[in-house]
Parts: structure tokens; sequence; C-alpha cells
């Protein structure tokens, strides 16, 4: 086998790596290695509390009319089962693992924003255990994962369950929006030289495209979670149907973000398969610009097809129509994907890893999951399965019999370069099999309980024939997969203390996770890479192609994006979330235009007021552009002076919106009178804090000029800052024109 | 050490795709009520249901086909250098987007059929409410409101218009063929005819709350005549009880606030938040399918419905004397 080149041993030494330290090391941490090891080692603690709480669950449903838990305890059981699974276990593991190996295939240092990177670990942690507090208040959620109005509002959830389900998620959405930023600007700007989009390793490239589905996904949940949450506190109306509200508007503002969510969920498994087939069956992935553009493809399409969830509600046959065609369409570059990594395996020299047979047993899985995905996809047939056992069934194929043994593939095909030995074989076998015939033990059946006329969602079922029986079988099954998580368990903690050392490259593979060090040290590779194909480990070791040349390589001529400082793209990136966020609150405002005599929009606002100081934030952006133009021209008092009149008219905007507020409120004009109160206060509400989080911004910029530590030469905290100023200001012209000028044309 | 005719990767891959086969094989025993439609519409849908699980099992013989066969065939061996073959994506692109278009199209076609509302003005109309946790069925044209069971005359086009009282509800019977989900504020339609005779199961497929697992729906589909007498009776007001302790149960009734809730038509029973009791007699469960009407299971619905069904409205009345339980059953089973 060919050698790596070695890192030179001369030269200045080598930082002294020190991969694991005290416990303060790991809480300040901000290594992008050991955040990733936090994220999956808290994903793993809450996957063992959610399998659990599904254990339980299988034991009550075990026997027909059974009384193990109430129904309230069951009720809830599902709910956190089901939140707990994908927001606190697949999503952070699977970020966790991108976060670990997306620098490293790149051959990058870390990632683009370390603090960042912590900061939406702790976030994670936090909402977490926010969400796991509310066992401890008495007050657990048990409306569901997906919490439909109008069952989440008050009368009909009068605990403060369904507020722990909020606050939790918008504190771990916030983290997840933060992570996508995060992937998107380190994979647009941290490549090796020579790593060309299309010799991007597919597990990176697949980690690219969650990045933008996080970003445009979860800001359609938090803004309906706020609506939610605003409907239980203040008492609007959103989904209020008594008061003209439409619970139909929560159904569809949660599916915008819970169909690509499910791809979040997917994608990076499917990039982790294209990665380990390969190298274990010593041949390139098959296809790799069509699994590209099919991954594209998905993450576009997935946009396109939320009300897949919904075609029991009766939107009518022509949105049924076009929905039922998209989730079609999307069945199509997934079906590529399967193909692709069939055809890799063709031809090949399988060697059947551990991490192998759990790729095979994904392919099959995942294509039983799809092919009653599609089923789904043909509106009739949902019409009849929907909301049974039988989606309840296709959901675990996908996400467990898919995502979770990708992930499970992953840790025996990683675990060696994140703790330099190696897993064991022989339990590694144990717990596949176990695992394999565990899992569809339980949820194949519920194919046939589907069928039969199970729903879902239900804490006891009656006596009918079959339905105990096929439900003990399932429930065997679930402790086969309990049995098969222990061995795994045990043997990462037996391999991790004593496993077979593994070296740099235990598995002869091709990417530069691998041309260092097992474990890496903190800086990953001590000498930047360079690359010329998409298997830079196969190029050094066939054709003697130098990973780290002695003279760096220089990058090509700077594109768009390597103009562009991290932070202002960051920013750049982050506000396309911010459409998705007002664009929902805006979206409700319209909905319900005009459904209200009084107040609306007709008979309470002030357009000349508001105009007035609407004047003086359009103003605010020209002042702020003058002010960097100060900079440029390197006349820091010119450039505090105009950054100080900014201020002021943000400042002024603030005080002309709280006049108007204060006004309204002294007419009975408040949040909760009707369908336009609601929306308009949530709306302008949200915009206003927008702008008080930038004037704040914009005060500390000004007073590290003060310090002078913001100049021309350090001026990518104002560069980043004046992007988000100006997003806030076209924003409010936008709110503008649909609240105060639409009334004056209508 | 002898040597094996298969290795242990290929028994292994045998014994997976055995346990898979029986699994599928004896799923396949049991009845399945989504396969035994009783409407024609209903059975569009069995058709296309049977069509999507033909397709489905082609497309898993294929894929897990070739997965075993790479798994025997490609090891120990110098592997290709292959790395794409276009002509082939394009294949597997556009084959999988044909069939998909003709599944479309009679996905349409069918989605049409279910939908679509009756030819003639003769279909029956049912108003059926969901609320936590019951079902309230009424005839507006027949003047008949009852509770949880829904009588239906077969080779009778039948309308039912869903609309719920609370949170969202989903009105499922397998065998009719599909399900239509009950929002608050809105009213979706179901039309459908039946043509054969018999009881047929379903359930509320949209978690709606604490007891979502007992708002179970039984239709009961006779024949017209047999419709027809139901109707008659069930028309009429409630009937007079025939004994004493009928007569003390009615008394009962009117005076430990059973009728806040409830409606017992002809008598001053007008309570709308619960089930209408009028000809509860002749039903077949209690309490949304949780129980069958028995005296015995009614007693104890009566003394203790919280722990039978806990979460809902109605309260216990356990500190009623055992006479005057005895008088409410006889009156209740009574009202036929």
């Amino acid at each position: 086998m060919a050698t790596i080149v070695d890192q030179p041993t001369t030269a200045i030494p080598a930082p002294r790596a020190k991969t694991s330290g005290g416990l303060y090391d790991w809480v300040t941490t901000v290594d992008h290695k050991k955040i990733a090891i936090m994220y999956v080692l808290t994903s793993v603690v809450f996957f063992i509390l959610g399998g659990l709480e599904a254990v339980v669950m299988r034991i009550q449903l075990s026997a027909p009319e059974n009384d193990l838990v109430s129904p309230q305890t069951y009720n809830e059981l599902f709910t956190m089962h089901g939140t707990t699974m994908i927001f606190l276990v697949v999503m952070p593991m699977l970020l966790g693992f991108a976060n670990y190996f997306v620098p490293l295939q790149i051959g990058a240092r870390d990632m683009a924003f370390p603090k960042l990177n912590a900061w939406s670990f702790w976030l994670f942690l936090f909402g977490g255990v926010l969400l796991y507090y509310s066992f401890f208040a008495g007050a657990v959620p048990d409306t569901g994962w997906f919490s439909y109005a109008p069952l989440t509002e008050k009368p009909f959830s009068m605990g403060q369950g369904v507020d722990y389900w909020i606050l939790a998620l918008l504190v771990t959405g916030i983290g997840s929006i933060a992570t996508g930023v995060n992937l998107i600007v380190t994979i647009a700007k941290m490549r090796a030289p020579g790593m060309k989009a299309m010799r991007i390793p597919v597990f990176t490239w697949m980690s690219l495209i969650t990045g933008f589905l996080l970003i445009w996904a979860i800001p359609s949940l938090t803004a309906a979670q706020v609506m939610l949450l605003a409907d239980r506190t203040f008492g609007t109306v959103f989904f209020n149907e008594a008061k003209g509200g439409d619970p139909l508007l929560w159904q569809h503002l949660f599916w915008f973000f819970g169909h690509p969510e499910v791809y979040i969920m997917v994608l990076p498994a499917f990039g982790m398969i294209s990665e380990i087939i390969p190298v274990f069956a010593r041949k390139a992935i098959f296809g790799y610009t069509f699994l590209v553009g099919a991954g594209i493809a998905i993450a576009f399409y997935s946009f396109l097809v939320w009300a897949h969830h919904m075609f029991s509600v009766g939107m009518g046959p022509w949105a049924d129509a076009f929905f039922g065609a998209a989730s079609m369409v999307i069945a199509i570059p997934t079906g590529i994907k399967i193909f692709n990594w069939l055809g890799t395996l063709w031809g090949g020299a399988i060697r059947f890893t551990t991490a192998m047979k759990f790729c095979l047993a994904f392919i099959a899985m995942f294509t039983i999951g799809g092919v009653t995905g599609v089923q789904f996809a043909i509106v009739p047939v949902d019409w009849q399965l929907t909301d049974s056992y039988f989606v309840v069934a296709h959901f675990h194929y996908v996400l467990f019999g898919g995502t979770f043994l990708a992930m499970l593939a992953a840790f025996y095909y990683w675990f060696p370069k994140v703790t330099g030995r190696l897993m064991d074989e022989r339990l590694g076998n144990l717990n596949f099999w176990t695992m394999f015939i565990g899992f569809n033990l339980t949820f194949f059946p519920m194919h046939i309980l589907g069928l039969m006329g199970m729903p879902r969602r239900v804490y006891t079922y009656p006596d009918k024939p079959w339905w105990g029986a096929i439900n003990l079988l399932e429930t065997f099954g679930t402790f086969l997969i309990g049995v098969s998580m222990l061995i795994f368990f045990y043997n990462l903690w037996k391999s991790f203390r004593q496993g077979e050392i593994a070296g740099d490259d235990p598995w002869d593979a091709w990417t530069l996770e691998w041309a260092t060090t097992s474990p890496p040290p903190a800086y990953n590779f001590a000498h930047e890479a360079a690359v010329n194909s998409a298997r830079p480990l196969r190029d050094a070791k066939i054709n003697d192609w130098e990973i780290f040349p002695a003279t760096p390589v220089a990058p090509a001529k700077p594109g768009f994006f390597d103009r562009l400082p991290m932070p202002v793209l960051g920013m750049l990136v982050f506000i396309t979330s911010e459409v998705v966020f007002f664009g929902g609150l805006i979206a409700a405002y319209i909905t319900f235009y005009g459904r209200d005599d009084y107040p609306s929009a007709q008979n309470v606002l002030e357009a000349g007021k508001v105009g007035f100081f609407t004047l003086f934030l359009l103003a605010s952006s020209i002042t702020l552009w003058v002010a960097e133009q100060r900079l440029h021209h390197r006349d820091n008092r010119g450039f505090q002076r105009w950054m100080l009149v900014t201020i002021l008219f943000a400042v002024i905007f603030i005080g002309g919106q709280l006049w108007e507020y204060r006004t309204l409120y002294s007419e009975d004009v408040t949040i909760d009178r009707n369908l336009f109160t609601s929306t308009f206060f949530t709306l302008t509400g949200f915009h206003g804090m927008h702008v008080i989080a930038g004037i704040i911004m914009l005060a500390i910029a000004t007073y590290l000029s003060f310090r002078g530590e913001l100049t021309k030469d350090k001026d990518t905290s104002i560069r980043t800052i004046s992007v988000y100023w100006h997003f806030v200001d076209v924003v409010w012209i936008v709110v503008f024109a649909v609240i105060y000028l639409w009334p004056l044309i209508d | 050490m002898k040597q094996r005719r298969f290795g242990s990767r290929t028994r292994g891959a045998f014994l997976a795709l055995s346990a898979l086969l029986v699994l599928t094989v004896s799923g396949c025993t049991p009845d399945m009520e989504s396969f035994n439609t009783v409407t024609d519409r209903g059975d569009d849908v069995r058709w296309l249901l049977n069509l999507s699980f033909v397709l489905s099992f082609i497309v898993m013989a294929i894929v897990f086909g070739i997965l075993i066969y790479s798994m025997l065939k490609f090891r120990n061996r110098q592997p290709s250098e292959r790395e794409g073959n276009t002509k082939l994506e394009i294949f597997w692109t556009a084959t999988p987007a044909a069939l998909l278009v003709v599944l479309f199209i009679f996905s349409i076609q069918t989605m049409n059929s279910v939908s679509k509302e009756h030819d003639d003005d003769d279909a029956l109309h049912v108003v059926v409410t969901g609320n936590q946790w019951w079902w309230s069925f009424e005839y507006p044209e027949l003047g008949i409101t009852t509770a949880n069971e829904l009588y239906v005359p077969t080779d009778r086009p039948i309308t039912l218009e869903l609309k719920s009282n609370d949170v969202v509800h989903s009105f499922w019977v397998p065998q009719i063929g599909w399900k239509l989900d009950m929002i608050p504020g809105r009213t979706n339609e179901m039309h459908f005819t039946v043509d054969t005779e018999g009881e047929y199961d379903g359930a509320c497929t949209e978690f709606c709350g604490a007891q979502h697992a007992w708002m179970r729906i039984k239709i009961v589909a006779t024949s017209t005549s047999d419709f027809d007498t139901w109707s008659a009776r069930e028309s009429q007001p409630a009937s007079e009880p025939s004994s004493l302790i009928a007569r003390d149960g009615r008394d009962t009734f009117m005076l430990v606030s059973c009728a806040a809730c409830h409606t017992i038509s002809g008598t001053e029973a007008q309570g709308q938040v619960g089930p209408d009791l009028t000809h509860f007699g002749s039903r077949d469960t209690i309490g949304g399918g949780v129980l069958e009407n028995t005296p015995e299971n009614l007693e104890a619905w009566l003394r203790d419905p919280q722990g039978i069904k806990p979460g809902i409205v109605m309260p216990g009345f356990d500190e009623l004397t055992d006479e005057q339980i005895a008088a409410l059953i006889a009156y209740l089973e009574g009202l036929h």
C-alpha cells in the first residue's frame, strides 16, 4: 500500500496536540471536533430517553385494552418520543458528524465560525434540557410532535406542556439555523486549493445542501410557533377558528418546515452511505455528478411538496393534484441515488465490514420506505392510509431503517478516525443482525396493521382479530432493537478503551480526513492540502500526488465568494432565513386581510404618521452607507458621526412605532382583538425587535470605532452589520407597503 | 475444515430474505379491511392501492435482486474502474418518470371519481359532527339525531357532511375506502354508496386529545326496508318507560343532571354536551366504542366513566344508590 507523504518534523514544531482536556476545556471549546463529539454524545443520551419512551409505548400496545400507562401518559410519551428523536437525536447526530468531518474532508482547520458553532451546540443542549424539564414541571407536551391547532390552543390544552414544546424548539431551532449558516460558509470558502465543486466529497455536498434546507425550513416552524405562543399567551387568534382564525394556517406553516425537515434528516445520511460504500466496494462512487444533482433536486422539490401531509384535509382537487404530482417527481432523484449506490456495488470488490453491512441494509430498508412513500404520493391511496400505522411504518423505514442505520454505519466507519481505535467487528456483526431482525420485526407488521385499519397515536385498541398478536410481535422486535443498541454501546465503550489501534487510514480510503492522524491534531492538518480529484488519497497512493505540497498551491483567481469576508457571507446567508420567517408572518397577514370590520387596516392605521417615521428608517440606510464611505476614506471621526446619526434615526423610528402602539392601545385596539390586530402587532413587533437588535449592533460598532478597533483595515464587522441593517430596511419597505399602503389602494 | 457450498454471507443473505418473505406472506393472511371495500368509489381506491403495491413489489424485487446478486458475486475480485454511465442514468431517470406519469393520471381519475358529488338528488344526507370524543349523526331529512353508530341503507347514495365542534378530527372507515378530516369552521363532504350489507368499523384518525383512541365509529349498512324500519323508530321521540323501575329511572335521569348534557327527545332533557340518548337501548356500544352495551357495562360506566375513559367530560354517579343506578339502567336500556 502506498504511503502518504509524512508530515515534516523539522522546521517549526507542531503545537502539542491535546485532544482531550478537562471539563473546562470541553465547556469552553470552539474546536469543531470536540463540539461534534459533544453533539453526538448528547444525542446518544437523548436517543436512550426517546428509546425508553418507545419501549414503554410498545409494552402498553402489546395487548389490546392494556392499562400499563394512562392515556395521558401515553400521549405524552408519543409526543416526546417523536420530538426527541427528530430534534434531539437525528438532527444533532447528523450535524455532529457533519461538524466533525466536513472541515476535515475539505482540508480546513475548523468551521468558518467556531464560536457560533459552540453556541449552536449549547443551544441544542439547553433546548433539550428545557423540553425534558417539562417532566419535572409536571407539564409534559402531549399533543403530538406536530402539535396541530386547535388542539394545542386554549381551552383544549390548558397546561404548559405545549409551551415547553414551543420554547424548547425555538431555542434549538435558532442553533440549527446557525449551524446551517456555518456549514454553508465553511464549504463555500474553506476548501483546499484544487477542490472544485465536482471534487467535493459527497458527504460534504449533502451537508452543504442540508445547510440550505436548515436555514430555509426552520424559520417557517419558528413563525408558526411564535404565532401559537402568541395565541396561548397574548390571546391572538391566528388558529382560533371561533374568532376567524384558521387551523389550517398552522398545518401549512408547519409542513412547509416539516417536509424539508425530513430531507434534512436524510440527505446527510445519503452522504454517509456515498462515502462508505465506495471504500468497502473498492470502487469510486458511481455517477457522482448525478448523485450531487439528485441531492440538489431533492432539496429544491422538498419545498414544493409540503401539503402532501394534508391530502385528507380537503384542500380541493387543484391543490391535491399539484402536491401529488410534485411528490411523485421527488421520487425520481431519490431513485437515481439508489441506483447509483447499486451501480457502485456492481463490479466492485465488496468487503463485508460492519459499516458495509449497515449500508447494504440501508439500501434495502430505505427502498421499502421509499416505495411506501411513493404510495402516499398517490392521493387516493393517501386518503385511505394516512394517519394509520401504515404511515408509522413508512417513516420508521426511512428514518430508522434509513438514516439511523446510516449513522450506525458512519459510527463504525469513522470511529477509528475520532478515537484512533477500531470498533470490534464481532460485536459489530452481532449488533447488525440483532438490529436488522429487530427493526423489521417491529416495523414491517405495522404496514399490515395500517391496512387493517389501526389508526396512529392511540394509547390502546379494541380486541380485533390479529391486532393483539401483531402488536405483541412488534413489541418483541422492540426488545431486540434494545438488545442491539446495548451491544452497540458496549462496543463503543469497549473499543474506546481497548480497541485495535487504527492508524491514519485503516480502511485504505480516499478522502482527506484519512490523510491526518487518528485522532487528528487540534489543527487538523499541519500543512495546507491541495487536491487534484475527488479522491485525493487515491491520487497520492497510485499517482504519487502530493497532498501536502512543500510550497503551498496558489489558489485560483479569486472568485465572488473569495472576495467576501466570511462574516459578510454568513450574514448574507442568514438573512435569507429571515426572509422565510418574515414571509410566514406576512403570509398570515395577507391570508387574514380584509376579514375584520373593526379594527382593521382600513380604519385604525395612520399611514401618514408612520410614513413619516419610515423616512427616518430609510434615511438611516443612507447615513449608514455614508458612514461606511467615511470609513473607507480613513475618516474615523466622520464614520463615528454618521453612525451616531444612523442610530439616532433608528431610535426615532422605534419611537414612532412605540407612539403608534400606544395610540392604538389607548383606543382599545389591542393585540387580541381580532385577526388584524393579531397579525399586525406580531409582524410589526418582530420587525421592531429586529430594528432594536440592529441598533445594539450599530452601537457596538460605533463603540469599537471609538476604541480604534474598527478602521478601514478592520471593517469586517461593520460590513456584516450593514448587510443586516439594509435587509431590515427592505423588510420594512415590504411590510409598510402591505400593511399601510395596500388599504389605500384597496 | 469441510468446504461449505455456500459461504456464511450467502447463508446470511438467504436467511434474511426468507425471514422477510415469511413476514410478508404471514402478513397477507389476516383480513385487511383496506382491501375489502364495500363502495364503488372505495373499489376505485382499492384498485389503485393494489396497483401501487404491485409496482412497489416490482421495485423492491429489482433493488433487492441487484443487491443480493452483488453481495454474492462481487467479492474477492479486481474491482472495475467504471465511475458512471450516462445512458444508464438517463434510463433510470426516464423509466420511473414515465411510470409515475401513468400512476399520476390514474390517481387523478380516482381522485375525481371519489370526490365528485352524487349525480341524482336522491342522496341521503347525514351531518357528522366530531366532538371530543364521540360522533353525532344527524339526518336532517329524517329528523333523526343519534351518536357513534351510523346507520345507512345500501344501494342509496349517501352524503356525509363532516364538521367539528372543537378540534381537528378525521372520519375513517377503511371499508368505505378513504378518509376525510373534520376541521372546525369548515364542512367537508364524503359521497358514497354502500353495496353490501354489514357492519363496518372505523375510528377517528386525527389525534384529537386524551381519548382519541376511543372515538370509534361503526357503520351499519342495511337493506332499504330494514333502514326504513330503523329510521321510523329512530325518528320517534323516546318510548314511554314500560315498567315502574324504568319510570323511576326517567325521574332519576332528569333529577341528577344527566339532562344538562344529554338529549332524550320528547322529554325535558335537551342537553347538547354529550351524545343523544333517545334510542340508546338499541346501540351496540357505550362511550364511543369503549364498552359493549350491556347492563353490567352500563353500570360500570355510570358509576365511573372516568375510570374507563379517563379525560372525558362526563362525571361519575357512584354516589347514587344502587336502586337509582338500577332504575337508570332499566330506563336507558329500554330506550329502543
